[in-house]
Order: C-alpha cells, then structure tokens, then sequence
C-alpha cells in the first residue's frame, strides 16, 4: 500500500505509514480500488472492506503543554485475534466490538491514573506520569495492565456468547525518560522508553503483562514477578530482560480527590535536644571568646533548615540578640568561589546587587575599616589592606594580579577575613550560618575552618550539610580544635506521628497520620510534601503516596497550571534563587501573567521570598529539590538556550561589576554547551556559545587557581579544555593545579599534551621542569633526572633565564634526596649564581638550604645551621609553601645533627600547619612523618601509630605511593614495640624496598636499622648483620654520616652478641673514628655505647652513652645502655 | 693522563687541548645536570668550564686505571670546593678513554662507578 504523503511502500495489512505514520487509506481486498471513506462495502465489485478503525476517544485530549523531559511509565496493549474476526464480520459488528473492548480497556487505563496517548489499529498506548505524574506512575500502569486482562477475560467470555469470537490482550510496560510534547497536534511521548515498551508487548505471550527492568524494580515491592528469559527485541542491539506480572502484593490504590490549599507552617517537632545544643554552644564561645564550627549534617529534608530556623528564633528572644548572618553554597556545584561568604561580607557591608562598583567598594571599605579600627590596633594602611584582600577575595575591587603568588594571597586573604570576622565578633556575638556547603567549593571549606581555628571572638560558625560532605571532606572540622558535628537522624515514630498529626489537625483526614507518618520515613520534609498533596487534593488514601520526594515534587508540579510549571522551571536554570526580573522574557513569549504565577508558587509553598535588594527581593525554591524536578523537566534543548539567555541577564544586571560573577556566567555558558551538543543544537548556534564558555571557564579557572582552590580550578580548567582550538597553554594550567592536589599523573598527562604542541625552547623547558616535578612525587627520580637534564640542555646555551634557575634548583634537590651531594652542590652553585644575577630570592634561598644540607652531611653544624636558617629567612620573605620546605629543612638537621628533638619539633609542627593551610598533602604527609619519627625516638608509641594512620590514609587518598614507604616503617617500629616480631620484620622489610626504590635513601636506612634490630630480637644475628651492612652501605653511599655511626655501633652490639669479638672490637674501633670525625652529639653517644660493648671502654664508656643518651631525652636507648651494664659482659649487646 | 688531569685542575686549556684530539667526543656522566655528549675542542672547553666557573677544585686525580682492550679505565677522584657554598666535596667517578694514532684521546666516556665503565669497555 502506497502512502499518499511520503509515497513509501508499505505492506498490505499496514494501516499506517511505516516511514511517516500518515493512515493510510482504505482499499478494497477484492479490486484494489480505494475506498470511500466510511464506506463498508467497494463501490467498484462490491465486496467487503475492513472497517476503518474508530477509536474510543483518548481520554487525554492533548494538552496545551511546551515539550518536557519526563519519566513516564508507557503501556502498550495489543488485541490478539483481532484481524481474524475483522475478516469474519461484518463491519459494523467489528466497530461495534472493537469499540467495547478499547473503551472497557480505556477504563481500567483511566481507573489507574492513565491516560490514553493514542490507538494505532487495535493498539492501545496509554501514558502514566504524563501529561500529570503521580508517585508510582509505574505501579500504576502494571496493576492497570493486570486490570485490562481480567477485563479482557471477561470481554472475552462475554464476546464469545455474543459474537463467536476469541479475542485476547498483549501488555507491553516499560519505564523510562521520554521527551513529552505535542507531535503533530497531539500530545505524546518520544523516546527509547516507549520504543521497548512496544517490543516487549509483540515480544509477550497473550494474556500477559510483560515489563521491563525499570518497571519492574519500581514495583516489586507491590507487584509479584516471574523472570522471562532475556527478549531479543527488534531494534535492540543486546537482549532485554523481561518479567511478566503474576500478582498483586498490594491492596489496590483508590483514586484521587480534588485539591484543597496549601497547609499551614509546620511544628518544630523532635529537635529540641539540638537546639538546646546550639544554644549552649553559643554560651560557650561567648564564654571562651573563640570560634567555634558546628556542622549539622544529614539527609535532604531531615531538618537542617528548620533547625537553623528555630535556633534564630531563640535568639531574636534575648535580650541582647547575636547578629546572624548567612551564607549559602550554589547547587552549580564548586565553581563559583567562596560565594557564600560574599552573601555574608555583603550583607554585613549593605552591599546591595545593583550598587555601582565604587559604591560597593566604598561600603566594603567604610564597614570592614571600621571594624577593624574599633576591635585591631592596625594601622590605616594595613586595615586598607585587608579590606582589599577581602574585597579582591569576592571580587570587590581589584582582580588579581596573575604575577602574584596564588598560595601567599589566599594566605594573606584568609588572615584579612579572619581579622574582619573576629572584629564583627567582637563588635557584637556572631553567628556565621553557612547552608549546604556539600556544594561549598574546597576554598571555602578552608575558609571555614581556618576562622574556626583561628577567630578568638564569640562566633559561631553554623553549617549545615548533607552527608556527602564528609565523603568529599572526611576530615571536616578536625584540625579546628573547636568543632562539633550534629547529625540529625529522621524523626522517630511517635515525632513523625506527632507532626503529620498536627499538620493534618485541620483537615479531614486526621486519621491518616500513622500511615502518613510511616510513608514519611521520619523525614519531615516528606511527611509535610505528603500531607501538604493530601490536604491539596482531599484524598484519603495515604497508601498512593510518593515512593520519593522526587516523584511526589514532580507531583506537585504537575499540579501547576501550564504557565506556572513553566515559570517554574525556567527559575530552575537560575539556580535555586533568581529574580523576578530574569522570568520577564518567559512572560512576555507565553504573555503570562508572572506576578500571578508567582505568587500561585509561594501559596503553592513552591518558593519562598528570600532576602534580597528592597526593590527586587530574591525568591528561592523552598527545597532545592524542588528546584531540581522543575530543572530536569526542561528539555535539554531549551535548558541550554535558556542558561545563555540567564548569563545574558546576569550580565547586564552586573553590569561593570560583571566580571565578578565569572564564576557563575562560566557555569551558565559551559552548561548551554553541554547541554546544547546533547540536543545537537546547530553548529552555527552552538559556536559563538562555546567560545563565551572556553574564555569564562578558564577566566574562572585562572581566579580560583590564584586563590589556590584548587579542586574548582581543575573542574574549570577540564570543562574548558574540549573547548580550546589551541588548549597548549590551558593543558600547563591544567597540570599545575592537578599536581597541587596530588593528582599526578592527570599532571604529566596535560604537560605531555602541551610540550607535543610548544615550540619556543623556554615553554619545552619548563614543561619539562614540571613533568620531572610530577616523576619525582611518583618516585621516578631517573625519570625526574632525565627531565631536567633536557630542559637545563635546551637552555643553557642560551641567554640566562629564570627557568634555567629553576631546573638546577631543582635538580640540586632531587640529587641531594638521592645522597649525590657533590651533583647536588653543582646544581645549586649554578642555580645560586643565576639567580643571584637574576635576583631571583626564592631559587638563591633554595640553593642555601641544599648548602645546609651537605655541611650537615659533613658535620659542620654551624655552617649547616647557618645556611638553613638563611633559607628559612628567606622563604619568609616569600611565602608559606616556601616557608615549611624551608622549616622541614631545618627542622630535619636538628634532628639528625644536632639531635635537638624538641626545636626540631616545634619547626615541623610549624611547617606542618603551614602545609596544611596551603593544602600540600606531600608535605604533610612526610611532615606527620617526621614527627611521627621523633615520636619513636621519644618513646611515644600511640602518637607513632596515630601518624602512621593518618599518613597512610593521607597518601592513599592523593594515590601518592612514593610516600608509602613512610607510613610502612612507622607501622613496623609500632609493631616490633608491640612484640609483633614477624610482622614488624616483614613491613620495616617492604619500607626500605619502597623507600630505596624512589631513592628516598632516609627513610631506607631507618626501615634497614629498625628491621636489623628486630632479627636481632629474633636472634637473627647473621641477618641482623647482613641487614646492617646493607644499610651501612646505603650511609657511604648517600653520606648519611650519623647514621652511619648508629649503624656501626649496632653492627658492634650484633657481633658481640654473636660471640665474635674480634669483629666486635674492629667495628668499635670503626664507630669511633667515624664519630671522631662528625662532632654530633648521636654519633658521640653511639661510639662510646660501642666502645663500651665491644672496645676499651668497658662500663665507664657504657654509663658515658647512657648519661648522653639521657641528656638528649632519648630514653629507650638510655635504657638499653642501663640492660648492657646491668647483663653479663659477654651478653652485653646493642639491646633495643 | 697526569698532566691531563693537572691541565684540568689548572684549568689550562691549553694543555689539555695538546692532549686531546680536535675531534674528541665527550660523553658526560648519564646523571649530572648537564649530561649529554660534547664534540670537539670548544665543546669539552664549554663542558668543563661549568665545572670551573663554580668548583675550586684542590686536586683531580686517577685512582687505579686498566686497559681494555684499546681502552683504558680510570677509576678518578677529585676534590672541589664550592665557590658560592664554600662546601668542600670529593666527586668519585670513572672514565674510558680512546686514544687515536697520535695517542691523543678521541673519546671519553664517565661513568659513575669504575665497574659500569669496566662494563661498559668490555662490552
């Protein structure tokens, strides 16, 4: 059969086109003549045509509705038998019939909830969840199929009586998103959901409802199932699995009722220990007159807000109040930087959205000058330049300047706000409420918890969380030293009872709270979504209501009026606050009435009227799920018009003060892209968005990479990447902020990507500097080497370059780590050189520290001591990070040389605070390390297990592996003081494996001594010596002179344990004249402990090194002096 | 090979280019900073004067050496002090060294340790 409209050939029993759906026209059987329309009979031979199909009408007449995405259940029902009989009958007993039985199944389809889309012959699509959802949309289409097929039993019977004919039903159901809309008129639904819910109808056995697996994991819980085996069904690349429905395990839902008003506010039930608590936390800082961080975390709905809420109103009943002010975190996710404390900096300054920029920055710094000035003796530059600090923190004032160093002006800015937070504190008792910081970016976490640390001021810091904060942030809140965490549970039976109670106190169905209150789950926000849907639509049957919140808000919405779901949504694309200006354009194109539509949504309790300027108060979703729902229902088409357009009037509503929303327009603009390429929006439309998207998300990525937020500079820089023509310079940016949080081989793959594409010798230099960096923190260091070498070869030859500081400063490094000390020296001789003629400070300091390092080596403390500290003087001139490398240098030669354990600690704990603030996880983890090694020394075994975890921990999150090796020699010091021979033998083992492996020669000679000492405990004597050899040999190898001395003497301790004492006398001897030449106080005790065991100088020489011992508080070695002279001189021995 | 080497100390070039062929190649020790291979007399002259510009060096001298075949290995320590740094070292290393016709050394290759130079030659 020919289609009239697209003149495709379609088989003979087609009634509608195969390649457009046009119906086809009537023909006779006999003659082939067409048949007039209605006619039963040809006119042409007379024989009989099959009647045209006249369906029950559709019980949903197609909607005025824009086009939506939504999940929608989809059934398809086929008669079975149906051609036959046509054949058979005679036309009017077939319209006749097949008339009865459509509208009987139409019935049941509208019984559930359902609406017909369409019939297609003897096919009946029905739709459940759209054009209007319900909360179990997909329940409802599987009892409705099971429905249709006892109707279809009975129809049967009775068509049987009446006709002689058999009919039976296919049900096909599936579950799934369509795009919902009108095709041609009609309002229906596209996609592959409903393209499966056909299949698995022809696929199914008559007399069956067959589902598919999103169908059936909606339902099973009410459903009773029988697995199919997997379908294979046209269309469908892989088989599908089906299930037929056996029975119903649930009573049957009752239809609705019309809707009522909304409900009244909602008790504060069940959470009056918590706010006791904060109350009481409040006291205490007033008290203690520091800051304190309490988190309240739980799940969405559970009460956070209301909790907040509760606690402002207690406060508004003092006498003298405590200012609150708050803060709130953008769902978009961590690209827009410390966004929350804008909203509180502006608050406090009566920042208002359309103040020009001077007059922004005059309320900046007229309030925060003043703050300063009443709580700081500051003087006026330096209050000037914290309020800039601020002010270019939040994008208020100058922009930074990329020259700048990131880590030193978020250091300086933190302190600025610290200072500014802590006079408003002063000023007044605060309380700084920040909600939903799950989406905080990693800045502002910071941020938080440095003000918790540091403010001494009565200030609360309230923040409210949804669990995936501490998936994200594990350790939130911990180094405060002032934190608490309140984690709301769901309400229990009798409170949730209690509340649905009250809530439906003043309706009819007060009788429902048990059920209402069990569906809820505790979940206030459910329990009052369930009871505000059972007041609207006065139904009594709280057993249909919504499996989740999602499906009941998608309820909720679908409430709305057309123009009221639209204005909805569009605000969605906002975010969860907007303006009522930005829903201009949507009223003009639909000509709605917004103020009304509005005000529907706040009685609807959709959205509430939030802060904002007087003229133009913000509005927000009431739960940002809602705001979801509405967002998620857009196609993804208009979604990315719609962000364009929402950046475009957050532009010209910025106006001069556009660039501090960067952020936010990089958002907007990147989500259009995304979205746009996903509808396949046209080329011409997509590029001028993309190319507004590449320059805001990499601006956005460049401001928080200057403010050191890492994490939302990555995210920037990675959206931005596909967007780039020339990504060589976004890819080095990339890598940078990557290796700073740890991300290593992210790093080198984003320099590799940039060096493949660079020309000029420099860039190629520096990229290689950069990839040997990232190779040495994976403990390639032949690889790192490799890489300096051939930046230095491409720039030495030419005019002297800062680079070319940079790569000897840090090869020097990187060959004082792996014990090379004269290369070490002839790097930082260069570098020192040129960066003197460069008068660059950072590489001459450097190049001291490594001077330090190698007098240390040769026991010239002074010299040593001198040039660390010129290092350390230095670094403080410049920056944090550069100031703990510099810490950790010295700290480390006090420790070994100089054997000032409690110095030494003070600088590693310094140097540790400081790589915490400025995020460097290698650092800390070899800095925990560090201590965690004095700790041993010390005789602190539960501060060493503690470090080993936390070190452990540190580096398998950032997959630093090189560090490993640490952690791993902490455990087996832990466990051989715990008497865990083996085991303690076993991991010191695999430490100095791991730690020779990256050349880390330190920590390899402490796992080879420590496990020597174990095969000691063993009675392992000749591996304790072969073990101590090696480490002997690793000492000479990387002029690790005191340790070299410690090895000897415990070489002395072994062979005399062994009974060897010639071997025992010649090692003596041997630690003796290594000590004699390294004036260290270590080397000194450990050479007269040997001569005491094994050399002359018998017990006099053993008081001598336990009295030095002592003196250097290294009290387990003291002891072990006091066992050898309390033992029989030939078992006296090197005893731990 | 003693006075090479107190050419070196010397830092007179000129001494040291009688003893080298003008077409020498110069294979610098894998791991130093500047490793890579340098050709010829102002190649070596550039090579060793990175070394000079920041090294007093005290002496420079051949350990032990052995022939290998038409090579000779020469185990060699040198002495140096830092000029910036003040740091006094000593820099163990090895060399094979060919000689041409004239008995002028027209390869040298370092090596961080006389056994990989022994490898190395008798390979």
């Amino acid at each position: 059969m020919r289609c009239a409209a697209c003149a495709t050939e379609n088989p003979s029993e087609a009634r509608f086109c195969m390649a457009c759906g046009t119906r086809l026209e009537a023909m006779c059987p006999q003659c082939g003549a067409k048949a007039v329309p209605g006619a039963r009979f040809c006119i042409a031979c007379g024989a009989a045509i099959a009647p045209p199909r006249e369906p029950v009408p559709a019980a949903a007449e197609a909607p005025d509705l824009p086009e939506e995405r939504r999940r929608v259940t989809i059934l398809f029902a086929d008669l079975v038998g149906y051609t036959a009989m046509a054949e058979r009958m005679d036309p009017e007993n077939v319209r006749e019939l097949s008339n009865r039985v459509l509208r009987r199944l139409a019935e049941e389809v509208a019984g559930h909830g359902g609406v017909i889309d369409k019939y297609i012959g003897d096919n009946v699509m029905a739709l459940f969840g759209a054009p209007v959802a319900h909360e179990d949309d997909p329940e409802r289409a599987v009892r409705a199929g099971l429905a249709m097929q006892t109707a279809m039993k009975q129809l049967d019977a009775e068509l049987g009586e009446s006709y002689g004919v058999r009919l039976q039903l296919r049900v096909g159901v599936n579950t799934g998103e369509v795009l919902a809309g009108r095709v041609g008129g009609s309002y229906t639904v596209s996609g592959d959901a409903a393209n499966v819910a056909a299949r698995l109808q022809s696929a199914g056995r008559p007399g069956e409802v067959t589902v598919g697996e999103a169908t059936m994991r909606a339902t099973r819980h009410a459903i009773g199932y029988r697995e199919l085996p997997p379908l294979t069904l046209k269309g469908k690349s892989e088989p599908v699995r089906a299930w037929e429905a056996v029975e119903m395990l649930a009573r049957q839902p009752a239809g609705h009722g019309g809707r009522t008003g909304a409900g009244d506010a909602t008790p504060f039930i069940g959470r009056a220990d918590e706010l006791v608590l904060l109350d009481a936390l409040l006291a205490r800082v007033e008290h203690e007159e520091r800051a304190h961080l309490v988190t309240v975390v739980g799940e969405p709905g559970v009460g956070k807000s209301r909790l907040l809420l509760e606690f402002e109103r207690t406060l508004a009943e003092r006498d003298a109040p405590p200012k609150i002010r708050h803060g709130r975190c953008l769902p978009y996710g961590a690209g827009v930087v410390y966004w929350a404390l804008g909203e509180v900096v502006r608050a406090e300054c009566a920042i208002v959205d359309d103040d020009p920029p001077e007059t922004a920055r005059a309320k900046l710094h007229g309030r925060l000058d003043a703050l300063l000035a009443a709580a700081t003796g500051d003087s006026e530059e330096a209050r000037t330049r914290k309020v800039e600090l601020v002010g270019r923190m939040l994008g208020i004032g100058s922009v930074a300047d990329g020259a700048e160093d990131a880590e030193a002006t978020r250091e300086a800015a933190f302190a600025a706000l610290r200072s500014c937070v802590q006079a408003m504190g002063r000023e007044r008792a605060l309380v700084l409420a920040f909600e939903d910081i799950h989406w905080a970016d990693a800045g502002l976490l910071d941020l938080i918890e440095h003000l918790a640390q540091w403010v001494r001021a009565p200030v609360v810091v309230l923040c409210l969380a949804r669990d995936q904060l501490l998936g994200s942030r594990p350790t939130w809140g911990a180094g405060t030293g002032a934190a608490s965490m309140v984690r709301l549970q769901p309400l229990r039976d009798d409170e949730a009872q209690a509340l649905v109670g009250a809530l439906l106190a003043t309706g009819a169905q007060a009788e429902l709270a048990p059920a209402v209150a069990a569906r809820s789950g505790g979940n206030p926000l459910f329990a009052e979504e369930l009871v505000q849907r059972l007041l609207e639509e006065g139904t009594d049957d709280a057993s249909e209501l919504p499996e989740t919140v999602h499906a009941l808000l998608a309820a909720r919405l679908d409430a709305l009026a057309p123009f009221e779901r639209r204005v909805a949504q569009h605000a969605a694309v906002i975010g969860r606050t907007f303006w009522r200006a930005a829903l201009e354009p949507i009223a003009r194109a639909e000509g709605g009435d917004l103020d009304g539509a509005l005000a529907e949504l706040e009685a609807r309790e959709l959205i509430v009227a939030e802060r904002g300027r007087d003229d133009e108060p913000e509005l927000a979703f009431k739960h940002v799920l809602i705001r979801d729902v509405a967002y998620a229902r857009l196609p993804k088409a208009v979604r990315a018009r719609k962000h364009v357009e929402v950046a475009a009037f957050l532009e010209e509503r910025a106006g001069e003060r556009a660039g501090e929303l960067t952020p936010l327009l990089a958002e907007h603009f990147g989500r259009a892209v995304v979205l746009g390429e996903e509808a396949r929006l046209p080329d011409a439309e997509l590029a001028p968005v993309r190319a507004r998207a590449l320059v805001l998300r990499e601006a956005a990525g460049d401001a928080a990479a200057a403010l050191f937020s890492n994490a939302e500079a990555l995210g920037h820089y990675e959206a931005a990447r596909p967007l780039a023509a020339e990504p060589a310079a976004l890819d080095e940016k990339l890598g940078d902020v990557a290796l700073r949080l740890g991300r290593v081989d992210r790093a080198l793959e984003a320099w590799e990507a940039a060096a493949a594409v660079v020309d000029a010798p420099e860039d190629v230099a520096r990229l290689h500097r950069k990839a040997g960096g990232a190779l040495w923190h994976k403990g390639d260091r032949t690889g790192a080497i490799a890489r300096y070498q051939a930046g230095i070869n491409l720039l030495k030859e030419a005019p002297r370059t800062l680079e070319l500081v940079r790569l000897y400063g840090d090869a020097a490094s990187l060959y004082l780590e792996r014990g090379e000390n004269m290369l070490a020296i002839y790097a930082a001789e260069k570098a020192l050189r040129l960066a003197e003629q460069l008068g660059e400070a950072r590489a001459a300091g450097r190049a001291h520290g490594i001077f330090g390092r190698v007098f240390g080596r040769m026991g010239d403390a002074p010299r040593a001591r001198a040039s660390l500290e010129r290092f350390v003087a230095a670094a403080r001139e410049l920056d944090d990070a550069e100031t703990a490398r510099a810490l950790h240098e010295l700290a480390h030669h006090l420790e070994h040389a100089e054997a000032s354990y409690e110095e030494a600690g003070r600088r590693y704990r310094e140097a540790l605070a400081l790589a915490e603030r400025t995020g460097d996880v290698p650092a800390q983890i070899e800095l925990r390390a560090a201590l965690a090694r004095l700790a041993v020394v010390l005789g602190d075994w539960d501060a060493v297990a503690a470090a080993a975890q936390e070190c452990a921990a540190l580096a398998e999150q950032e997959g630093l592996s090189a560090k490993l090796c640490l952690p791993q020699a902490l455990r087996g010091w832990v466990m051989w003081h715990d008497g865990r021979l083996p085991d303690a033998e076993a991991e010191l083992a695999a430490a100095a494996t791991g730690a020779e492996d990256v050349g880390w020669s330190e920590i390899a000679w402490a796992a080879l001594y420590g496990q020597a000492l174990v095969q000691r405990d063993r009675s392992d004597l000749a591996a304790a010596t072969a073990t101590l050899e090696r480490a002997d040999a690793l000492c000479q190898r990387a002029g690790l002179a005191v340790q070299q001395v410690q090895t000897a003497a415990a070489l002395t301790a072994t062979h005399a344990l062994a009974g060897d004492t010639q071997a025992a006398a010649a090692t003596a001897q041997r630690t003796a004249s290594l000590a004699d030449s390294l004036p260290y106080p270590v080397a000194r005790a450990a050479a007269r402990e040997a001569d005491g065991i094994a050399g002359p100088g018998g017990p006099g020489a053993l008081r001598e090194a336990r009295d030095l011992w002592r003196s250097l508080g290294r009290r387990l070695d003291a002891e072990r002096c006091e066992r050898s002279l309390s033992a029989a001189p030939a078992a006296v021995a090197h005893q731990p | 090979m003693r006075l090479y080497n107190e050419g070196w100390l010397r830092g007179d070039f000129r001494v040291v280019f009688e003893l080298v062929d003008a077409g020498i190649v110069w294979t610098a020790i894998e791991s130093a900073p500047d490793a890579g291979t340098y050709r010829g007399h102002e190649g070596v002259r550039a090579y060793m004067q990175d070394w000079l510009d920041d090294f007093d060096f005290e002496w420079w001298r051949i350990e032990e050496s052995t022939e290998v075949g038409d090579r000779l290995v020469c185990a060699q320590l040198a002495r140096g002090t830092g000029k910036a740094s003040g740091v006094t070292g000593d820099i163990s290393y090895a060399c094979t060294y060919s000689f041409g016709e004239d008995e002028r050394i027209v390869e040298i290759r370092e090596y961080a340790t006389q056994t990989e130079a022994l490898a190395a030659a008798s390979a």
